[in-house]
């Protein structure tokens, strides 16, 4: 991994087109701004990750409901 | 063609449910083709993984709890799926179910990684909602309680 130390208002530039700037530094919070094309698919980490445990958890368990949701099942109309 | 599936064993099925994933699902990234099979008398449509007969999922349209379901997807994966100046009737969206044991009641559907389907040029993908109010874990009987209630 490349680390690289940058102060308040410094930037770097991924790939001539990715900018990423240090736009303030409070205790242990950074806010970040990036300027990206819009092909560029930017998310923060957990969202990723919780999208991609959601779908393991979801193949593994694949059944559909027993009997006892008819009810709820014959209000879902496709 | 003849498939073999997870939760009906061999199947057959039409070419017109022959999807391509050029980027897979989010953790399986590596499985390309997948079979959409819409499920007999319910409002599930099952979603399996061609090059992997173990790996499906149960799907659902989120229109069907959530009248007010938009994905908000992100632009590039619209030009991914060349979804962009695509006629709406060519355009899919289902979201991938999760049904711990089998229990209805706590059945959850996961509206921050809705599937895209572009029926037409027959590819799908999953995009990440930018959209808040969406999240993994949405239980489908309380939000079909919260419309009935209103």
């Amino acid at each position: 991994m490349l680390i690289l130390s940058r102060r308040k208002d410094d930037k770097i530039i991924i790939d001539d087109v990715i900018e990423i700037s240090i736009i303030e530094i409070k205790g242990d919070q950074i806010k970040i701004g990036i300027n990206a094309p819009d092909n560029v698919k930017i998310y923060r980490h957990e969202v990723f990750e919780a999208i991609k445990k959601e779908n393991a958890d979801a193949a593994a368990s694949t059944m559909l409901p027993s009997d006892n949701g008819d009810l709820l099942i014959n209000k879902l109309k496709k | 063609m003849k498939i073999i599936t997870k939760a009906y064993g061999e199947l057959e099925v039409s070419n017109d449910a022959i999807y391509s994933f050029p980027n897979g699902i989010l953790g399986f990234n590596d499985l390309k083709k997948w079979a959409l099979i819409e499920v007999a008398d319910s409002p599930f449509y099952n979603l399996q993984s061609l090059e992997d007969e173990t790996i499906a999922f149960f799907l659902i349209n989120p229109l069907s709890f959530r009248k007010d379901y938009e994905p908000k997807a992100a632009e590039s994966d619209l030009k991914s799926l060349k979804m962009v100046g695509l006629d709406q009737k060519h355009i899919e969206i289902f979201v991938i179910v999760n049904v711990p044991n089998g229990d209805a009641f706590a059945m959850t559907a996961n509206l921050q990684g809705p599937l895209l389907f572009n029926t037409k040029d027959k590819i799908a993908g999953q995009s990440i909602s930018s959209d808040n109010r969406w999240h993994v874990r949405h239980v489908i009987a309380d939000e079909v309680a919260q419309v009935s209630s209103c």
